[in-house]
């Protein structure tokens, strides 16, 4: 219960489209994120999921049926908006009991259900108070109890926590994921932040331009992008992009544009002659994936550091290497981190295994050389 | 609170202010003073040659006779149907096309809401004698309900900005997320809306209720019976001839004044807002 | 949500008729269905009527029109209501703008003042009229009293409303006096709506209060400024009450505007068709008169684009 299907939809504005025939199936009982940038289109497709918005074209199906041309009210689910929406007339008592009204429940069930709700969110000393009264943690509990008292099969999330301080964002971050592992409703949350979705979600859908980038597990997204865009969203900081032509004479080899050459060796060359066609390509490299040790058999990059950036437990660095834009190295070793400072020249190592290749006109992933390890298997759409 | 310090040029304007709303305080409410003191002063005084700020002697004979003389209650009678009239219809219709041009879409939205207020481009003395024509044709002069939809019309406008601008500053999702709670299209305005518009709705209320009131030139022209005047076309009559009782005159002017007072101070009382709100999104 | 408002720039070709559209015409009927009624048909009557000949029902065409424009008397009256509303514009501007920006700082009491002066326009017309014959009563009046008998200022009572040379200017102060107030309550609420920052933002950039005022303040202003302005135009210039009870049109036609002219030719002389001809020219003159503000605004809008 609590399955939705989406099939070619579509919603144009004029000769605005703002989603482009997206189609998409979202596992029950799991929390999916739907991710993408300002003006991607995610909160227009969260709205036609919820019935305020009506898709131009394609349909919309809740287990099974096809709930396109219903209202909001009809189909079984809730929804928590950005600004939460709260009723500053009402009680938190009524706000939350509002659903349950409509549904014709009893006033004694209503008060029962809205404090078992009240207490899992532990705002049961509220319940008189109004919204405007409580602070901006409570009200956010507020929001989440008026949909999970009502026990939906499905709730929406519209950007919940996107006006949230940094420390309440990652409380609450953790809370819901607690909360939908124990109801096990299925969850739909927006989000701008690749970083939430990256830790929280069963399945994130990347929506770029109103077109389903990538629909697959986190680790998937991150291992295995789909393409430049997916690569380039995911991952924090972002992963090192550049122009590059692909070689075989004297062996597969990358010439990256205004820097080094990058030889392939021999374990790897064949993965990368079998799937990155000669001439220009994108090549990508995470942070991560790059290393000071230096290992002379990997293919090496030199640069100066510009740039230190330092959490605690790992520290950025931003390497000049005459390509254009820094490259970007992430390290968490504790030699490293106290010895290398701006303004030493360095040598970084690339593992193949780590490089990723785009085709230079698509932005089509070419595959990584990395062999796929065992991880749960989903369907990409796209 | 502490202030920042201020330059001796703001400082300088800063008295300015003070003194000029002094002024402007003076100047709209002391006639009115003056008025209700007139009013309570017996004749001599007032037809005397002196001035006095405070009267020295307080009398109700105008009062007394202002109610029981000339008829004047039963004018505030009349007076009162219209404007609850008024108060009641032009409330109901500009929530309901507020309600329609803020959260619908439909061809000929904008021009809508435009349009309402360029009535006021129409000359009202043109509408007199057509206005008499047509009433006169459906036996409804000297009839509270004529008064009403006159008056209405006339509020229409400009409470329906009120409105609409009030409206426009409540959130969508709010009114959103009660359908998708399970409200109707009319449920959520029942259960959302309308207690969001209450402060708007209530001073668009009174205002409907004070230009139904005070409106003068349709009351004077579609009532012909004396007995159906409103409160402004007797009081006016007072005015006529040679011997003006001032004392009469200004005392029933108080009493016609004091219902307006009333419903505004509570109309104030209930919300500082409501108009604030609703036109400061233009 | 600017989602919706872009639904509106790029509205659909063909005309949608569904459930959304039916509901949104629907709630809007009630409102179209009274200013239609109420307004628009008696006021086409009154443009048929222009054209006839009250006591026969013949059609007279233009005569009406001719009539008109040939009374030297209506280009005065013309120039009269101009006067009038201009007159009124300025001073319900200054005052309003200047109260408003008084009114724009708490300080104790602040908000009852601030309703507190809205006295002038809530009392009714009539009672307005009243008190201001009072004040200005030649034998009893209290400011004549104050004038000529306890500070000798004057030797002969100054009586407004009755000397032709004063007439126009006085009624122009008694209805600014009404007016003002709610201009200022108006302006005084767009006010509020600027954030404080950006006055900070200003002095610490060393602004001194005209710069402040003409950087900050008169920005956020000059649009609903703008509206008003208009909505005042139309509706001062219409004004028949407040003259007719203070001066009934006099002395003499000193205070005879468009709308006070309309009433006499039409009730006092009973000439009816004819008062409906000058009401159909007055309406002519206010829609150039709107037509001429929205095309100013466009192009000012494109020129500083």
């Amino acid at each position: 219960m609590g399955k939705i299907e989406l099939d070619g939809l579509t919603k144009r504005f004029g000769d605005l489209v703002a989603v482009d025939d997206v189609d998409a199936s979202f596992t029950e009982g799991e929390y999916t994120m739907i991710l993408g940038p300002s003006g991607s289109g995610k909160s227009t497709l969260l709205r036609m999921i919820a019935g305020l918005e009506a898709p131009t074209e394609g349909e919309v199906r809740i287990d099974g049926e096809d709930v396109t041309d219903r209202p909001a009210r009809e189909r079984d689910l809730s929804m928590v908006f950005q600004n939460l929406a709260l009723w500053d007339h009402k009680s938190v008592r009524e706000n939350m009991a509002f659903g349950l009204r409509m549904a014709g429940v009893d006033a004694d069930e209503r008060d029962r259900r809205v404090r078992e709700t009240a207490d899992l969110l532990e705002i049961e000393d509220k319940l008189d108070a109004r919204p405007d009264q409580l602070s901006g943690g409570q009200q956010q509990r507020v929001a989440l109890g008026r949909s999970l008292v009502r026990e939906p099969e499905v709730i929406l999330f519209d950007e919940p926590l996107s006006s949230l301080d940094q420390r309440l964002r990652l409380r609450m971050r953790t809370e819901l994921r607690r909360i939908q592992q124990e109801t096990g409703t299925t969850f739909i949350h927006v989000t701008h932040s690749q970083e939430d979705a990256m830790t929280v979600a069963d399945s994130i859908l990347l929506i770029e331009d109103g077109v389903v980038e990538q629909f697959d597990r986190p680790l998937e997204l991150y291992h295995e992008p789909a393409n430049e865009f997916v690569a380039d969203f995911i991952g924090s900081p972002s992963m090192n992009l550049y122009d590059a032509t692909f070689g075989t004479a004297g062996g597969a080899h990358f010439e990256v544009e205004g820097g080094p050459r990058l030889d392939v060796p021999e374990r790897w060359a064949d993965r990368f002659r079998e799937r990155v066609p000669e001439g220009p390509v994108r090549l990508g490299v995470r942070p991560e994936a790059a290393a000071f040790d230096g290992d002379p058999a990997l293919p090496t990059i030199d640069g100066t550091v510009t740039v230190v950036e330092t959490f605690g437990d790992f520290t950025w660095y931003y390497l000049d290497a005459g390509l254009g834009d820094d490259l970007v190295v992430q390290s968490s070793d504790e030699a490293v981190m106290n010895s290398v400072g701006v303004g030493d020249s360095v040598t970084v190592s690339v593992s193949p295994d780590a490089i990723h290749t785009f085709d230079a006109t698509t932005g089509d992933s070419l595959g990584t050389a990395q062999v796929t390890a065992n991880r749960p298997a989903r369907n990409a759409t796209r | 609170m502490s202030a920042p310090p201020v330059s001796r040029s703001r400082r300088i304007a800063n008295a300015v202010r003070y003194v000029y709303l002094a002024i402007v305080a003076l100047v709209f409410i002391l006639p009115f003073y003056w008025l209700v003191k007139t009013s309570l002063q017996p004749n001599d005084v007032i037809y005397g040659s002196d001035l006095h700020l405070v009267p020295p002697t307080i009398t109700f004979t105008h009062y007394q006779s202002a109610l029981t003389e000339v008829g004047l209650v039963g004018s505030i009678v009349n007076s009162l149907l219209a404007a609850v009239g008024t108060m009641v219809l032009t409330t109901v219709v500009a929530l309901l096309a507020a309600y329609g041009i803020t959260r619908y879409v439909f061809p000929g939205r904008r021009t809508v809401a435009r349009l309402v207020l360029l009535t006021y481009m129409f000359p009202n003395t043109a509408l007199i004698v057509p206005m008499y024509g047509m009433f006169a044709a459906y036996g409804l002069l000297n009839n509270p309900v004529a008064l009403t939809l006159l008056h209405s019309m006339l509020a229409l406008p400009f409470c329906l900005w009120i409105l609409q601008s009030y409206l426009e500053s409540i959130p969508r999702e709010l009114e959103e997320a009660a359908k998708v709670e399970g409200a109707t299209e009319f449920g959520a305005f029942r259960h959302v809306t309308v207690p969001q518009a209450m402060p708007a709705i209530v001073a668009v209320a009174i205002l409907a209720f004070i230009i139904s009131w005070g409106e003068y030139m349709f009351a004077y022209i579609l009532t012909t019976n004396s007995a159906k005047f409103t409160v402004p076309v007797k009081v006016t009559q007072l005015l006529g001839g040679y011997q003006v009782d001032w004392g009469l005159l200004t005392a029933a002017s108080v009493v016609v004044v004091l219902p307006v007072l009333a419903l505004f101070w509570l109309m104030v009382k209930y919300l500082g807002k409501g108009i604030a709100k609703g036109t400061g999104a233009i | 949500m600017s989602v919706r408002d872009r639904v509106d720039a790029f509205a659909p070709a063909g005309v949608d008729i569904d459930e959304e559209t039916l509901t949104g015409v629907g709630l809007v009927l009630p409102a179209i269905a009274l200013i239609a009624a109420v307004l628009v048909y008696p006021f086409i009557g009154a443009i048929r009527l222009s054209f006839l000949n009250i006591d026969t029902g013949a059609f007279v065409g233009l005569d009406h029109y001719r009539w008109l424009l040939t009374q030297e008397n209506f280009w005065s009256f013309t120039v009269k209501t101009l006067v009038w509303t201009v007159g009124n514009l300025a001073l319900q501007g200054f005052f309003g703008v200047t109260v408003a920006m008084a009114l724009n700082r708490q300080f104790p009491g602040r908000d009852g003042l601030r309703t507190a002066i809205l006295l002038p326009f809530v009392i009714p017309t009539a009672v307005t009229g009243i008190l201001w014959r009072w004040m200005f009563n030649g034998s009893w009046g209290p400011i004549n009293v104050l004038l000529q008998q306890e500070l000798g200022l004057i030797s002969t009572p100054f009586t407004p409303f009755v000397n032709e040379q004063f007439t126009l200017a006085a009624v122009t102060f008694v209805n600014a006096w009404r007016w003002v107030p709610l201009v200022a309550l108006i302006v005084f609420a767009v006010l509020q709506t600027i954030p404080r920052e950006q006055y900070e933002a200003a002095r610490i950039e060393g602004a001194g209060l005209w710069s402040e005022f003409y950087h900050v303040t008169y920005p956020h202003l000059s649009s609903a400024l703008s509206v008003l302005g208009l909505l005042g135009f139309l509706i001062t210039f219409n004004i028949f009450d407040m003259i007719w009870l203070l001066t009934n049109g006099g002395p003499g036609t000193a205070t005879t505007t468009l709308p006070v002219f309309v009433y006499e030719v039409a009730f006092k002389r009973q000439a009816i068709a004819r008062g409906n001809a000058i009401s159909v020219v007055l309406l002519l003159m206010l829609i150039v008169f709107v037509v001429a503000f929205f095309w100013r605004n466009q192009v000012l809008e494109e020129g500083s684009a």
